[in-house]
């Protein structure tokens, strides 16, 4: 079969963000794959490339021809068509005339109902260009975006508007319609530099043709261009600064690849002046504002930027200006903020935290001050250095402050990043200032947690009140919407305390932040309120780490009051159920609990003791003897939250449970007897129920255990 | 060329393209989405192309007359086209070239910036279009606007005539700037700026805003319940610049500025749905005078 075929793909955009480029490529790469090898077409190779103008899907050495395929068509039962011989009966001929088949066209296949007979059909395959238009418009639609829109009466999404579609077999065209555009042979060269639209004449010109037209298609390449060109840049400032390099940045250099279809670097430089500016404040200038890069000597910034022009060298120096231009603008602008900020301290800014509200019911900065103060001493429980106190105190105190100071108006993000500046300038120890920096965090999800003592507590503190003030002054969040990112607090609480590994009781917790809000009558709603949304952080993250509903459901039946218990139970639990022999204790598990919950819907009080002279029974008083034997060691286990371990004592009781359920008759009409054998079997239960309800897990008929 | 021919080639230049030339809308407001041309003409299904300069108050942005490129009052050129073309980059780009700019001499770049507004209850996507590292347009698709998802897609451009008027002009401060050929930008706004500035942070008496925020939402939702939704918009756009004047003030926390937003939202929403249930209407009654 000849296999030099090509076919292209270019889907032209208006510039999508370079981020998004990078997955749709990978994204296309994959599903291009799929949709081929679903429809059993050969090829060779899939290459992509593209920018944020266009996405490229090369097809080399593909087939001709879709792959043949052999049909089955059900017919009738075996026996009907062919007798125990093997033999075509007289029914049989007349299916195969019917059929306008032979003999040797025939099958059998077995099925719950018996043997069949079934026809084969030779189905051929189709040509692969009649095909490929309908694969190059399933692939375009099958992509995502993390942010679609529309912009066609259609009603089509995508990540930005599609513009142009440029579909080749070899020479041909491969024609089809899609969100109001119709594929073509015709593609767009630079925006700048090459404008106009042209035709390509078939695919294997198509790479060439494009590079003339100025647009490095491969982002490999563009790659390339960046950092070579950023090497020639720092060769020639080697000469003044011997040690210079360029930060390192992978995110910035990964944007300009896919941004930029014509990359030329240039070097500019900005007034020294401005060194003097916290590198916080110069990084949000200089890479988050303007992506620049920035070069180090001896780890001190240079007063130098690289920049990327989308373009050649041409007017560079035009270029040049006008981006310094910029920059110093920004800078004036934000060294006017910080030497504002200047002229007063920290400290002296705490009391005007009073003219700045956090909510009208909520009170002002300064009151949230004054709590977080108080809060931190509570959670005093973390930490028992006097000292690590004072510096918490101190951090609580001062942790607003920078609200009020410009930086962090111009720049939000800033927050507490600016707090550390300001405090260190003013003469805070440096773990307090680290405790201010790290109060935020984590901001968004998946963000850095604060890595210090001090700053752990501060972060935790300040969650905790956001939350449960927002519960107080009735800002719930509903449904999937949380304006005022109640439910990130209340995250971030959970990841700090799973990180520190730090045990707490949740309600204790809500309880502490709520005392400080003053009275208020629905108390016991808001903390359920609040418990309610831990209970949904916890259960996320318990499944994320695939523990299965039913067993996350028995875990929260006992207890999610501890984070850091209830996931060390919850790994325990998933790890012993996933074996094949829990099913059988966990029958037994179930018989016990289930004894004690019909004698608590009796109302029995079943007392702590059990009296031995009443154990008349061998296989109550074997249960007995086997429990006392292993009961310490298994307290000994679920005190050091060594889960499995006391699983596994506890697990050695199956069977003696499944003799005594068999063979005693724990609902004796001896009320003595009765009540002495719930006593025993609470022992036990109370014991399985510090790990779990097992109750609630699901045992399949059959099987190991439980579905998800 | 100087501020006023650039806007003159401006409106030229969309008047060829088609559109209508507006003027101002005179209620104090943020950016021209906030001029009822825009956030109420882009919610029916009909085509509409429109532009207009709109001076745009943003009292956190004043610096008293300090910054070279930050004022409390900018001047957007705002062009409005609904559906939006298909080759609505290049025409955007040949503006860019009517105002002098060579395309060949600069960096543009079209980075992504999606914009939103949470007080009209509005977002779309597209970029900030920068020259030369200078921001000097936003260009967006509304997916959005007054809560309602829009069934023709509108794009919207928003020029910042100073930033661009910097680069043309090539100096590095707004009041630099030739506003004709015998006055200076400065002439005409530097007292402003020094005076406004030291009103927003200084000046303001804030329980007199707050009061006065109540009052022109209690207007507006008066208005609303009366089926009138033009004056009650102009009592939206008082709260939505109130609302301005308080946070510059740095009276309102996070949570505070929220919930503010919030109650703006509400109301531009019910604008939004009155705009609508009219638009259909009048629709349908010309329809069947036809007939």
């Amino acid at each position: 079969m000849e296999s030099f075929n090509q076919a292209l793909l270019e889907i032209g955009v208006e510039e999508l963000p370079p981020h998004a480029v990078e997955r749709a490529l990978d994204e296309i790469k994959e599903k291009g794959k799929e949709i081929l090898t679903t429809l059993r077409i050969d090829y060779e190779k899939i290459i992509t490339w593209g920018s944020s103008r266009r996405l490229i899907l090369l097809i080399e050495g593909l087939a001709s021809q879709q792959k043949d395929r052999i049909e089955k068509i059900m017919g009738p039962p075996r026996k009907m068509v062919l007798d125990e011989k093997g033999k075509i009966t007289e029914a049989g001929k007349k299916f195969l005339k019917a059929k306008g088949i032979k003999k040797e066209e025939i099958g059998i296949e077995r099925t719950e109902k018996g043997e069949y007979i079934y026809i084969k059909r030779k189905k051929r395959g189709k040509e692969t260009k009649t095909l490929l238009p309908h694969i190059f418009y399933q692939l375009i639609h099958s992509l995502n975006f993390p942010k679609s829109m529309r912009w066609e009466e259609g009603n089509f999404y995508f990540g930005r508007p599609i513009r142009y579609i440029l579909a080749l077999f070899g020479e041909e065209l491969l024609p089809f319609k899609l969100a109001g555009v119709t594929s073509g042979k015709k593609t767009r060269g630079h925006r700048y530099l090459s404008p106009s639209t042209f035709a390509v004449e078939s695919v294997h010109k198509y790479p060439s043709l494009l590079k003339k037209k100025r647009v490095i298609i491969d982002p490999e390449e563009r790659r390339k261009i960046i950092l070579s060109q950023k090497e020639k840049i720092i060769s020639s400032l080697k000469r003044k600064w011997p040690r210079v390099k360029v930060l390192e940045d992978k995110e910035l250099l990964e944007e300009m690849v896919y941004l930029v279809e014509y990359p030329t670097l240039f070097l500019g430089k900005f007034n020294p002046r401005f060194l003097h500016l916290p590198s916080p404040i110069l990084r949000a200038c200089l890479r988050d504002y303007q992506k620049y890069f920035s070069m180090v000597n001896n780890n001190e910034i240079l007063p130098y930027f690289i920049g990327v022009r989308e373009g050649t060298e041409e007017y560079i120096e035009e270029v040049i200006k006008g981006n310094e231009r910029v920059l110093n603008a920004r800078l004036t602008d934000a060294k006017y903020f910080f030497e504002e900020d200047k002229k007063i301290s920290l400290k002296e800014r705490v009391p005007l935290l009073k003219g700045m509200m956090v909510q009208k019911r909520l009170g002002n900065y300064y009151d949230k001050t004054m709590r977080l103060v108080k809060l931190v001493e509570k959670l005093s429980c973390f930490f028992n250095k006097e000292e690590v106190k004072e510096r918490v105190k101190r951090a609580a105190y001062l942790c607003k402050a920078d609200l009020l100071t410009q930086v962090v108006k111009e720049f939000p993000s800033l927050e507490g990043i600016m707090g550390k500046e300001y405090a260190l300038i003013f003469g805070e120890d440096e773990r307090v200032a680290q405790a201010i920096f790290e109060h935020r965090m984590p901001r968004f999800h998946g963000d850095r947690l604060p890595e210090s003592i001090e700053g752990s507590i501060l972060a935790l503190a300040d969650k905790l009140d956001t939350l449960v003030g927002s519960f107080w002054a009735g800002l719930i969040p509903s449904g999937s919407e949380d304006p005022w990112g109640i439910r990130r607090e209340a995250h971030g609480i959970i990841e700090i305390l799973l990180q520190r590994e730090w045990r707490a009781s949740l309600s204790r917790l809500i309880e502490e932040a709520l005392n400080l809000y003053g009275k208020k009558e629905e108390k016991e709603e808001i903390i359920s309120g609040v418990r309610e949304l831990f209970k949904m952080r916890m259960r996320g993250i318990l499944k994320n780490k695939g523990i299965k509903a039913d067993e996350i459901k028995a875990l929260m039946k006992v207890s999610f009051d501890d984070p850091v218990d209830l996931i060390k139970r919850g790994e325990s639990l998933h790890k012993v159920l996933s074996q094949e022999k829990a099913k059988e204790e966990v029958i037994a598990i179930v018989r016990v609990l289930n004894i004690l919950k019909q004698a608590d819907e009796w109302q029995i009080k079943i007392p702590e003791e059990i009296k031995e002279n009443l154990l008349k029974d061998k296989e109550e008083r074997e249960l007995y003897h086997l429990l006392k034997e292993i009961k310490k060691e298994v307290e000994e286990s679920l005190g050091e939250q060594k889960y499995i371990e006391a699983y596994r004592k506890l697990s050695m009781l199956k069977e003696s449970i499944h003799s005594f359920f068999d063979k005693v008759l724990v609902m004796s009409e001896n009320k003595e007897l009765r009540i002495n054998r719930l006593s025993l079997m609470k022992k036990i239960g109370d014991l399985f129920l510090s790990i779990a309800d097992f109750t609630e897990l699901q045992i399949k008929k059959s099987g190991s255990q439980t579905k998800s | 060329m100087n501020f006023q021919e650039i806007i003159l080639t401006l409106q030229n230049y969309w008047k060829e393209q088609g559109c209508i030339i507006l003027h101002p809308y005179d209620v104090e407001k943020g950016a021209g989405t906030f001029n009822p041309a825009t956030f109420l003409k882009v919610l029916d299904p009909y085509p509409w192309k429109a532009s207009y300069v709109e001076p745009s108050r943003r009292p956190t942005d004043g610096r008293y007359g300090q910054n070279p490129y930050r004022m409390r009052l900018h001047y957007q050129y705002q062009v409005i086209i609904k559906p939006a073309p298909p080759n609505i980059q290049e025409i955007y780009l040949r503006s860019l070239e009517k105002l002098g700019i060579e395309l060949l001499h600069h960096d543009l770049k079209f980075i992504e910036d999606d914009w939103e507004s949470p007080t009209l209850g509005a977002w779309g996507l597209g970029w900030e279009v920068r020259l030369d590292g200078m921001e000097i347009t936003q260009f967006t698709y509304f997916q959005q606007v007054g809560g309602y998802d829009l069934k023709l897609i509108p794009v919207e451009l928003t020029y910042g005539l100073e930033r661009i008027a910097m680069c043309i002009q090539k100096v590095d401060s707004v009041y630099k700037l030739d506003w004709s050929s015998r006055i200076k930008y400065k002439d005409l706004h530097y007292e402003g700026e020094v005076q406004f500035s030291r009103y927003n942070f200084q000046e303001i008496e804030p329980s007199v805003e707050l009061q006065l925020f109540h009052i022109y939402e209690r207007e507006a939702e008066r208005l609303l319940e009366k089926g009138l939704f033009l004056p009650a918009y102009d009592y939206v756009l008082k709260c939505s610049h109130t609302f301005n004047l308080l946070e510059a003030r740095g009276i309102l926390g996070i949570t505070e500025r929220e919930r503010f937003i919030k109650r703006v939202r509400r109301l531009a929403k019910e604008c939004a749905r009155l705009y609508l249930e009219y638009s259909e209407k009048s629709i349908t009654s010309r329809s069947t005078q036809v007939n």
